[in-house]
């Protein structure tokens, strides 16, 4: 018996309206959760600035939000680069004003145990995940300071920041930077009315995700195989559905939660707080290594 | 500068109708935050009772329960709340101190939790709890030893709830506010208070009550096991130049004299 299935997609939590007149930036929010995210936001009449590296990505979240009768502006962003950094923002508020609520959920990961990592994976990984993060944070920060008006950050985290995450190290690391950041940036900006939160999701299955899936082997082909196989080790006895991230997200940047920052969220059905003192310990080396197999036995079967 | 104010105290966020059907308990509801969860909870539809009873006996607990759920019907929504508690240093505490803060705030929720939970297990319907706790639980607190302690197993037995209890739908989760509006009973005044918080003021009740109406409503259907932090960033400060270090000893000497 799993926890309660969650409201229907296009539910709203908070009142209509909540953020009408506000400007709320995804990075990465072209595809999968940062577009689920988006949409809960634009339901709430938020203006919204859809931002990532690729044009292809990012229309499909302009596309999704026109779809519900959102406004909405995309725009070319490698977080990576400060500089590409600044000529976003420049080109949203352009099109949209200046950004009220920044969600930095770009990321890239990929399953590769460390001791056949290449130094160029770990950089990638880490300048994505935690440098993005910080470019995109300090931007934002730095046109609210000179406004003199507050707004709220919210980054997409993991469980495994807190844990570490064997088989992901890089990613893991980064994750871990994050929670870090948040602690460090909520006491700094607090004076200034600039909430910063991290919410890290467990398993949210993303159809339409476009960069690499975590699970050696895995792909959006197999997503059903790979949900049937959590479903067994997930306490919810369910996976997560986007939207719930969205209505958490949309709650935290708000004013309703005008005192909470420097928080860290776990929203994960309780999987992060199983013990596995009764599983059993594989190497990851060699579980990455069965699994490759396995897809590729798969893949060559169909 | 400040965290700005959130809305007003009574600004609706959830639908009226969220918890319509449903009957919630909170233990020890007559303080601001108390009654600011109870309001909240109300104007989302629920039947909100309070749980009069010395949680520490678990057999009164049962007959509590019993008689809320005679009257009003099954209970779904279980909040511990705990109104700020005097303490004392370690070494001036007594044991029978210790064991009745511990025996109230760890046992006690431990004796709400399980009374509810036994009863949703054997009828298959849903539940949802929110413990309550402070930061100090997180970090220690001294000068609040016996309280903190407890906390800090409250929100550990939130963790471990959350895990046993997911497969029969009930949520368990925690909300620990740092200083509060009209709930610090201690010699420092509130504006004294707020000028040693990152976000510059207290939190005022109606905040916590938004945060538990959250984690109660069905749009939190897969948030369980987590404690949210409500303190304006207070805990995570390491003090890089914070005010000269004071032993626990001197201030509460300090406190009873003044």
């Amino acid at each position: 018996m799993p926890l309660s299935p969650p409201p229907p997609l296009g539910e709203r939590m908070l009142p209509a309206g909540s953020y009408d007149g506000q400007v709320v930036m995804v990075t990465g929010g072209g595809t999968g959760l940062g577009k689920a995210i988006a949409l809960e936001f634009a339901r709430l009449g938020a203006k919204m600035a859809i931002v990532s590296r690729t044009e292809a990505n990012w229309r499909q979240g302009v596309d999704a939000i026109k779809a519900i009768g959102g406004t909405v502006a995309g725009a070319h962003l490698d977080v990576r680069d400060p500089a590409s950094v600044t000529a976003c923002f420049d080109e949203i508020e352009a099109a949209l004003g200046p950004v009220n609520v920044l969600i930095n959920n770009a990321a890239g990961n990929f399953e590769v145990p460390s001791d056949r990592m290449s130094p160029n994976a770990w950089r990638t990984v880490t300048d994505i995940v935690l440098n993005g993060t910080f470019y995109c944070a300090r931007e934002f920060a730095l046109r609210r300071l000179a406004k003199k008006e507050g707004g709220a950050i919210l980054n997409i985290g993991a469980p495994y920041a807190a844990t570490g995450g064997p088989g992901t190290s890089h990613s893991a690391a980064a994750k871990g930077g994050i929670n870090n950041l948040t602690w460090s940036l909520a006491v700094e900006w607090a004076p200034d009315n600039i909430r910063i939160n991290t919410l890290a999701p467990g398993f949210f299955p993303e159809r339409d995700r476009s960069s690499h899936s975590v699970e050696a082997g895995g792909s959006a082909a197999n997503l059903d195989a790979q949900i049937a196989t959590r479903l067994k080790t997930i306490p919810a006895g369910r996976v997560g559905s986007a939207r719930e991230l969205g209505w958490l997200s949309t709650f935290l940047c708000s004013p309703y939660a005008n005192y909470m920052t420097g928080h860290v969220i776990v929203l994960d059905g309780a999987n992060w707080l199983r013990r596995w003192h009764s599983t059993p310990f594989e190497e990851i080396r060699d579980s990455y290594d069965r699994r490759r197999a396995q897809a590729a036995a798969t893949a060559g079967s169909n | 500068m400040a965290l700005a104010a959130s809305y007003p105290q009574g600004t609706p966020m959830l639908a009226a109708d969220v918890f319509a059907g449903q009957v919630a308990v909170i233990t020890e509801a007559n303080d601001p935050i108390g009654q600011a969860i109870a309001a909240e909870l109300s104007r989302g539809g629920a039947k909100v009772v309070p749980l009069e009873v010395d949680v520490r006996d678990a057999a009164a607990v049962k007959r509590a329960f019993d008689a809320i759920e005679a009257a009003n019907g099954p209970i779904s929504i279980l909040v511990n709340h705990f109104a700020n508690r005097a303490d004392a240093p370690v070494e001036v505490m007594s044991v029978e101190a210790w064991q009745d803060i511990t025996h109230r705030v760890l046992d006690g929720t431990f004796n709400t939790c399980r009374e509810l939970g036994l009863r949703r297990i054997a009828d298959g319907r849903p539940a949802t709890v929110v413990n309550g706790g402070t930061p100090y639980d997180i970090t220690g607190g001294a000068g609040r030893a016996a309280a903190v302690a407890a906390g800090a197993g409250v929100m550990n037995l939130t963790k471990s709830l959350a895990v046993e209890w997911a497969p029969y739908d009930i949520r368990v989760n925690g909300i620990a506010p740092g200083y509060v509006a009209g709930s610090e009973a201690g010699p420092v005044s509130e504006g004294d208070l707020a000028v040693t918080v990152p976000g510059g003021r207290l939190c005022e009740p109606h905040e916590v009550a938004w945060f538990v109406a959250y984690m109660c409503c069905p749009f939190a259907a897969y948030l369980t096991g987590h404690t949210f932090v409500l303190d304006g960033a207070s805990w995570q400060r390491p003090g890089r130049s914070p005010p000269l270090f004071e032993p626990i000893r001197d201030r509460y000497d300090a406190a009873l004299k003044g």
